[in-house]
């Protein structure tokens, strides 16, 4: 239970922002704005990979917000709280196990990305369609967010300043969830890098949740694939975390 | 010169300014001394025309400062409290940009002679978020007196800096005043009002409480002081002369120390506060 | 020439953030993105007539861009400087007046939105798509920029604390740049939301660049009414500056 008091700390302040002048529900109404426009627009007008716009972006928009918000709280909390708010360092010196840093901080930044997800769940309903009822949908969300906020705190630790963050969400995770098969099908690119974008995380995090929301068959080789990138990216966390002091 | 009466400013119920007036020559240096929240920015804040006084009424070399805010701006310079510099210019750049925003002619000539004059040479193209602190509030007090205002306003010029930096910086204070600029500045440092200021004004909670000449405001109160320890806490007495404070020491049966009074003790002896922690 | 020391600075440090390198491309990334997720990753697909979705979606994203650059830099730079560092008291305290503070910052602002302006229509280029650049375009973009740093102006100043500049960018600006017919044209919208995009300004913005950057004659009554809208937002911001700047 000692990761707890790390997870309560980002939880208030994760409150304490949302109910102050709406500062960060504004971040994650974005990838609702998204549904929206695009929804409201293209949404039945046109098709891809057999089925309407709309059916096919929301599970792409599901990832995309559930990948984002994961990384970018984390990445940002983490790397500010190493560089200006020197609060990190209490974390370090307090008898709390490294483990239960990462834990905490991983799953902090789960309830974000999960909260944007259920936020875009909640609009689809309006769209007319229901949140699915297969757990596996639920089980590659979680380990989506997991992966992502591991990825996250990695950033943030290895970043030496906040520009650090900036750059490498902008080079990485911002193409990354934008191609990934979260807002059009991985099948228009070529085919050799359709087989690196493959195994991209977030690709087979969008693979499998659009296959599970639109009742087809599931790809059951993403689980292991995701299950590898994050106990990679936690460990990764870890081990730097235990150097940094 | 600066002629300030019956200035208040309130905020919702709290006065920050409780009828404040005092008026400064030309020429002189006029500090205003208080602990911090005594009112001081605030002070300055509505002379350099960013603040709006409730009620009263502030003049600088005969403009309003709310009618004609625009002509009084003409005249002053101000080298605030926080280090309001362009971070990411450099020296040269922030006089230079100052300058051209107060339509100097000749600007190249004057930011060499102040960059030489604050100690900066060699610095013209260091960016400015490099510089110690020190240095930084070099350039302040040398950017403020770039466009050769009449009147110069310093809100506390030295706090944060090490005692010998400090010096410089009185240095240059001191030299100011012998071009004829008129100086009017605020702190809390008692030691560097009484080396300043030809003459100081006390403020406590929004209110003017004493003001005057160091020397006279001092030997209101008594030339000297002892401070005795009593029960924890320190009392000061206070004595016109050295020989009856020793004849009083003598009578005590503890320790005690004797010194020139200063004019904290001026403040204490109205207030029963202490200015400086 | 009041106004120029403060385009000055602001001239000064844009140059110093260009050289460093990833300043000029991040400049480019999201509107990079947003090209090749929607108009390569949607191409193929019939969503207008007449054009390919990728030479429809560009001017939306001149558009988008120009509008998000030049709010932002005024926006930002002046809410920052009268909050954070205090240098906007410098301008104040200065003899310049307030029309000579908005006219430099809305040309700096602008100059921002014009500049990644051009660096899309080189990304464009590279992707075969070629925007004529007449004067009708030129002047649209050119009107949308005032407008938008006009906006950020008064954004900068109505802020009380930082970070509600990044607020209203989050309500209005973003849902604006998405809406407003620069990935979509407006008449796919519900009609009762369409009628509301239709006042938008940026609507209109996009509406006449893409007009202009096909050859034809972008709809006069777009061009009087952005024009209307700058000078308003212009006025206004003079005035929130006066009045605003002393408490």
């Amino acid at each position: 239970m000692s990761f707890y008091p790390v997870f309560l700390r980002e939880l208030i302040v994760f409150k304490r922002r949302l109910f102050r002048k709406s500062y960060f529900i504004s971040t994650l109404f974005t990838p609702v704005l998204y549904l929206l426009t695009f929804g409201l627009s293209l949404g039945r007008r046109i098709q891809m990979e057999g089925v309407s716009y709309l059916e096919f972006l929301i599970p792409g928009l599901i990832s995309f917000a559930s990948a984002n918000e994961s990384f970018k709280w984390n990445a940002m909390s983490v790397s500010l709280g190493r560089i200006y708010y020197k609060t990190f360092e209490e974390y370090l010196v307090s008898p709390v196990s490294f483990s239960s840093i990462m834990i905490g901080y991983c799953l902090s930044g789960c309830i974000k990305g999960l909260f944007s997800s259920f936020m875009i769940m909640l609009v689809a309903i309006f769209f007319g369609y229901p949140p699915p009822a297969d757990p596996l949908f639920y089980v590659v969300l979680l380990l989506n967010c997991i992966l992502f906020s591991s990825l996250g705190t990695v950033a943030g630790i290895l970043a030496k300043s906040y520009n650090d963050v900036f750059v490498f969400s902008n080079f990485f995770i911002a193409p990354m969830t934008f191609l990934c098969g979260t807002f059009f099908s991985v099948k228009r690119f070529p085919d050799w890098i359709k087989t690196i974008i493959f195994y991209l995380p977030l690709t087979q995090t969008s693979l499998a949740l659009r296959a599970s929301f639109l009742k087809k068959e599931f790809p059951l080789y993403s689980i292991p694939i995701l299950f590898a990138f994050t106990v990679f990216f936690y460990f990764l966390g870890l081990f730097l975390l235990r150097r940094k002091s | 010169m600066i002629k300030v009466e019956n200035l208040v400013k309130e905020y919702g119920k709290i006065k920050a300014v409780d009828d404040v007036s005092f008026s400064v020559e030309e020429g002189e240096i006029f500090g205003l001394l208080g602990p911090n929240g005594a009112g001081k920015t605030t002070i300055i804040r509505i002379l350099t025309t960013i603040l709006l006084p409730t009620k009263g009424r502030a003049r600088i070399c005969g403009f309003d400062v709310v009618k004609d805010a625009d002509k009084v701006r003409n005249m002053i310079g101000v080298a605030p409290q926080e280090i309001n510099l362009d971070r990411e210019l450099t020296v040269y750049e922030n006089l230079m940009i100052h300058g051209m925003l107060h339509r100097m002619k000749d600007l190249k000539k004057r930011a060499d002679e102040l960059i030489r004059w604050a100690g900066l040479e060699g610095r013209e193209d260091t960016i400015v978020e490099e510089l110690s602190g020190g240095m930084k509030r070099r350039l302040l007090i040398a950017r403020a007196i770039m466009h050769y205002p009449k009147v110069l306003f310093l809100d506390e010029p030295t706090v944060g800096l090490d005692p010998q930096i400090r010096r410089q910086i009185w240095d240059m204070i001191k030299n100011l005043k012998d071009e004829g600029i008129t100086i009017m500045l605020t702190t809390h440092y008692i030691e560097e009002a009484e080396t300043l200021c030809d003459r100081v004004g006390i403020l406590n909670r929004g209110k003017l409480i004493a003001i005057g000449k160091p020397e006279e405001l001092k030997e209101r109160i008594g030339r000297f002081v002892v401070e005795l320890l009593n029960k924890g806490k320190t009392e000061y007495r206070f004595f016109p002369d050295r020989r009856s404070a020793s004849r009083f020491v003598e009578g005590l049966n503890q320790d005690a120390v004797i010194r020139k009074v200063n004019l904290e003790d001026v403040f204490i002896k109205i207030t029963g506060e202490k200015i400086e922690e | 020439m009041n106004f120029y020391p403060i385009f000055l600075e602001d001239l000064i440090k844009f140059k110093r953030l260009c050289l460093k390198p990833f300043f000029i491309t991040s400049f480019f990334i999201n509107p990079l993105l947003y090209i090749l997720t929607f108009g390569w990753g949607l191409s193929g697909k019939k969503i207008v007539e007449g054009m390919s979705y990728m030479e429809f979606i560009i001017p939306g994203i001149i558009g988008f861009s120009s509008m998000v650059n030049s709010f932002n830099w005024t926006a930002l730079s002046i809410e920052i400087g009268r909050t954070t560092f205090k240098t906007f008291e410098n301008y104040v305290v200065s003899p310049i007046g307030a029309k000579d503070i908005m006219l430099g910052k809305v040309l700096s602002g602008s100059l921002r939105g014009i500049l990644s302006a051009a660096v899309i229509l080189v990304v464009a280029h590279l992707f075969g798509i070629k925007i004529k650049l007449n004067i009708f375009f030129l002047f649209s973009l050119l009107l949308n920029c005032i407008l938008f740093s006009s906006i950020g102006i008064i954004c900068g100043m109505k802020s009380k604390i930082h970070g509600d500049v990044f607020v209203f960018s989050n309500f209005f600006i973003t849902p604006m740049g998405l809406f407003c017919g620069t990935f979509f044209p407006i008449e796919f919208l519900p009609e009762p939301i369409a009628k509301i995009v239709y006042l938008l300004p940026l609507t209109h913005s996009v509406m006449c660049m893409r007009d202009a950057a096909s050859g034809n004659l972008p709809p006069f009554f777009s061009l009087f009414y952005l024009f209307l809208l700058c000078s308003l937002f212009f006025t206004v911001g003079i005035f929130c500056i006066e009045k605003l700047s002393r408490s």
